[in-house]
């Protein structure tokens, strides 16, 4: 499972916490899911695929995410 | 013999004979041993060619990475419309150069073409590094230091700057070898037997309550909470800035605008501390340009920096690298910090070089006035900063 403050923080850096927060539950919305704690790693591969399209570092950091998602064995 | 690390610093009227002459006072400060890597910074005052040929043919055509400035200092100067050069000679660490073209359209194709003759990790060598220098106005400081840390792998650190051109936002320019290009990256890739230290520190605080962003394109801020930027900035900081005797109704050129956006900058909330980012100039609908990304959605504070607080965070940023070194003795040190911060200290900013060297003690050190400066330590997924010092420590 992947929790999503995992998303959170990996654009915090960039965006700071409200931008961040913002961003992610909105791609998860798009992503037709639910906000909460975590989440598979087919649903993390979705709200990655919305925010793969964005532009710019928004697109690169999620192409980040989807590999660790990939990856993740939880 | 680890480590030596020399610099140089000339001003002067022939690019060539400057370069030369900042390159043969670093030389002669290492025993004119063969150069390994060599730095150089230059105003855009100069020739970039002729001061990159120059140094090349002191060093024997040594590696070489650098990038026009806004600002150029050593430990032992500190000047405008310079060059400074730095040379290092190591045993325990490998350099290798490489550039990139086409960065505002493609970072990461920019950062493969700079990366592609890197070799693969040496069990010898295992510390992984780079020093990477950007097109200062490409625009794409966040998006180029990702692209390095996609390209380089996880386990890469790296700090540098975003070329400047003194204050005249026309072209900038990075130095790779005999290469001097614009819309470009400079990238000196480091396998070494110690590891290199970073510390990264700005002195901003916030002025303003939490603000929303709700318009915003690329680089241009159109709108905070419904309202044109450069209103909300205005009705912000009107009162703060009474004090100085700044009224901001009555700020007209191009001029004096872009010297108030510098002083009052946005600062986005990360955890316990703000990421800075440097407004740089209005639009007729009352935008605000900045100097990189600005997102959409995202909840800003406008921030303030008083001179003390900048000489402090310069010398704090020293703290943090020295304390990462973890004991090593020290060669030199790199010291990437923002133009605006210069702007702000004006005639103090000495004070800031010094409040490094006195933290780092009798070391070497090299270092220009960025559009932006570059720190990505390993697991981090941003590395670019505004109105920040950046200290990259070489142990001995």
């Amino acid at each position: 499972m992947i929790p999503i403050e995992k998303f959170y923080n990996s654009y915090v850096q960039t965006l700071g916490i409200e931008g961040s927060r913002k961003l992610v539950d909105d791609a998860v919305v798009q992503a037709g899911l639910f906000v909460k704690k975590e989440y598979r790693k087919e649903e993390a591969l979705k709200v990655c695929e919305v925010l793969k399209q964005k532009k710019g570092f928004i697109k690169i950091i999620a192409g980040f995410m989807a590999g660790r998602a990939i990856l993740d064995k939880s | 013999m680890a480590t030596k690390f020399g610099t140089g610093f000339a001003s002067g009227e022939d690019s060539f004979k400057v370069g030369q002459e900042a390159a043969k006072k670093a030389m002669v400060k290492i025993n004119d041993e063969k150069v390994d890597l060599s730095l150089v910074f230059a105003s855009s005052k100069y020739n970039y060619e002729a001061v990159v040929k120059a140094v090349r043919e002191v060093t024997g055509k040594a590696p070489l990475i650098g990038c026009s400035s806004a600002g150029e200092f050593s430990e032992e100067n500190v000047g405008e419309g310079s060059v400074v050069c730095a040379v290092i000679k190591s045993d325990t660490h490998k350099f290798y150069t490489g550039a990139g073209k086409g960065l505002k359209g493609d970072e990461v194709g920019a950062m493969r073409e700079a990366c592609k003759k890197f070799p693969a990790v040496s069990e010898q060598y295992p510390y992984l590094s780079g020093i990477l220098l950007i097109d200062g106005l490409a625009g794409k400081g966040e998006e180029a230091s990702l692209a390095a840390l996609e390209v380089l792998g996880p386990n890469v650190k790296f700090s540098g700057g975003a070329a400047a051109d003194d204050l005249k936002f026309k072209e900038t320019r990075v130095f790779t070898d005999d290469e001097v290009a614009t819309d470009a990256v400079s990238l000196a890739y480091v396998t070494s037997r110690v590891p290199m230290a970073i510390g990264v520190k700005h002195g901003h605080s916030p002025v303003s309550p939490a603000l929303t962003i709700t318009k915003a394109k690329d680089n241009v801020l159109y709108e905070i909470n419904g309202k044109p930027a450069f209103d909300v900035w205005k009705d912000h900081l009107r009162d703060f800035v009474k004090e100085e005797g700044i009224d901001v109704d009555k700020l007209k050129d191009a001029s004096e605008i872009g010297t108030f956006l510098l002083r009052y900058e946005l600062g986005l909330l990360t955890g316990e501390d703000y990421k800075v980012r440097v407004p740089l100039s209005i639009n007729d609908d009352r935008s605000i340009n900045f100097a990189c990304t600005i997102v959409e959605g995202s909840v800003i504070r406008i921030m303030s920096s008083p001179k003390e607080s900048q000489i402090a965070s310069a010398k704090k940023a020293a703290e943090i690298a020295l304390n990462a070194a973890r004991g090593r003795k020290i060669a030199g040190a790199i010291v990437f910090d923002c133009v605006c911060r210069g702007i702000i200290l004006g005639a103090d900013f000495q004070k800031g070089v010094e409040a490094i060297k006195g933290v780092l003690g009798n070391v070497p050190l090299i270092g220009f006035e960025t559009y932006g400066e570059i720190a990505m330590e390993i697991g981090q997924l941003s590395g670019f900063h505004n109105t920040t010092s950046v200290v990259l420590l070489i142990p001995a």
